[in-house]
């Protein structure tokens, strides 16, 4: 009979320890969904990652995202209140600089009971200027994670 | 020799031939037929009913998990018990990002089965193993939900309307009931959940399935404490099975 009180009492312990998971008090998942950029160009033939020297981005209206540093991949944030975001893009100090048009669909998707909410988009169009551009290509339309690269820019060489 | 000489006696022409008969040794072994019936031991059943208090520790922890648990169970056999569960949620929560609210009422049936061999027939602590069959009808709604961009400076207000759903669950089971005085019991179970259906949308995933658990998770692990009552009005046979016939060694006279 002694023992049975042990084991109840056990059993109170793991009824706490069981209770001590409250996940409403934890991010960890990132709240917004970037869309990833790579930039290719052409040398001597084959196309290949490449760095540019010297990029500078931002959204049409907003602070700067990267400032004139080398970069071979930028991440930018899509508008959560609209369904077309433009940003501009320069890849060096000498060049002419690029604009990029992104219209997409968005929906709400809902990430953890401790992150609330988010948004994930779908690509549609993408337009850009042709200034150092040469091509877009759209590799994931969706935008659910900033892992995945959802364009691939390739530059002409200059 | 007894028997040797005892024969020489009563016929004395079979001395003179000099034979000598030997008898086969006698079996004293006879079979004795005890009687073969069983006996019918009643032991004390009875509906068992009480409350889930490890929802109060669990309040302390989800302060949004506002949950009642009434436990009952009776006992259709010697070791089995019929047992059901049923109870009332409610999911009160607000953060910087979302209000949301939920309730909803639940049920489970199912069996018990006691391990525990009995010291004596009356005996009612139980270790047992059981599984459940769940079921939850409940509506949650985002009243509001902001979603945050710090560079575009933008936030997004909307809502998600009110929304009614129903969740079916599998339980697996092992606990104890202790008899701590008479009638009346204390005892906990750690349980396994496995939801069958998919409660979950893009928009939301529910909070709280009220009596399973976390919205988000396939399988959930869950503890209860329990104080309980039985009521014991009624009787449940168990047949003993009687002895069988035993031979018995008797001596012969």
């Amino acid at each position: 009979m002694k023992s049975i009180y042990q084991i109840l009492l056990i059993g109170s312990l793991l009824a706490g320890i069981a209770a001590c998971e409250n996940e409403t008090k934890v991010c960890d998942q990132t709240l917004s969904t970037n869309l990833h950029i790579n930039f290719k160009r052409d040398s001597a033939g084959i196309v290949r990652d490449t760095i540019m020297p010297k990029v500078t981005a931002f959204a049409l209206g907003h602070d700067s995202i990267y400032k004139v540093q080398p970069l071979s991949n930028v991440f930018f944030q899509l508008s959560p209140v609209a369904d077309t975001s433009r940003f501009y893009l320069k890849v060096d100090s000498t060049l002419t600089p690029d604009t990029l048009t992104f219209r997409y669909k968005r929906t709400t998707h809902f990430i953890s009971a401790g992150c609330g909410f988010g948004t994930y988009f779908l690509l549609d169009t993408v337009i850009a200027t042709r200034h150092t551009i040469d091509s877009v290509q759209i590799n994931i339309k969706s935008v659910t994670t900033s892992n995945d690269t959802h364009l691939t820019l390739y530059f002409f060489n200059q | 020799m007894f028997s040797v000489a005892a024969t020489a006696q009563v016929k004395p022409a079979a001395a003179k031939t000099d034979i000598i008969h030997k008898k086969a040794p006698v079996d004293t072994t006879v079979a004795i037929a005890i009687p073969h019936k069983d006996s019918i031991l009643l032991l004390p059943g009875g509906i068992r009913i009480g409350v889930d208090l490890s929802r109060i520790v669990s309040a302390i922890y989800y302060p949004y998990r506002k949950e009642i648990t009434v436990v009952a169970d009776a006992r259709i056999n010697a070791d089995l018990y019929l047992a059901f569960e049923g109870g009332y949620a409610n999911t009160p929560y607000s953060d910087s990002n979302y209000t949301y609210k939920g309730n909803g009422a639940f049920v489970t049936l199912g069996l018990d089965y006691n391990f525990l061999k009995r010291q004596y027939p009356s005996e009612k602590n139980m270790f047992y193993g059981g599984f459940r069959y769940g079921f939850s009808h409940f509506n949650y709604a985002v009243p509001s939900y902001t979603i945050k961009n710090p560079y575009w400076g933008d936030h997004l207000t909307s809502s998600i309307p009110k929304t009614n759903v129903n969740a079916h669950w599998i339980e697996l089971m092992l606990g104890l009931k202790a008899e701590v005085f008479k009638n009346f019991f204390m005892g906990w179970n750690v349980r396994e959940r496995f939801l069958i259906n998919n409660v979950k949308t893009d928009a939301i995933t529910p909070l709280v399935i009220p009596g399973y658990g976390n919205g988000g998770k396939r399988t959930v692990l869950d503890v209860q404490y329990t104080v309980s009552y039985v009521i014991p009005f009624y009787h449940v046979k168990e047949r003993i099975a009687g002895t069988e016939v035993k031979k018995k060694k008797i001596p012969k006279r």
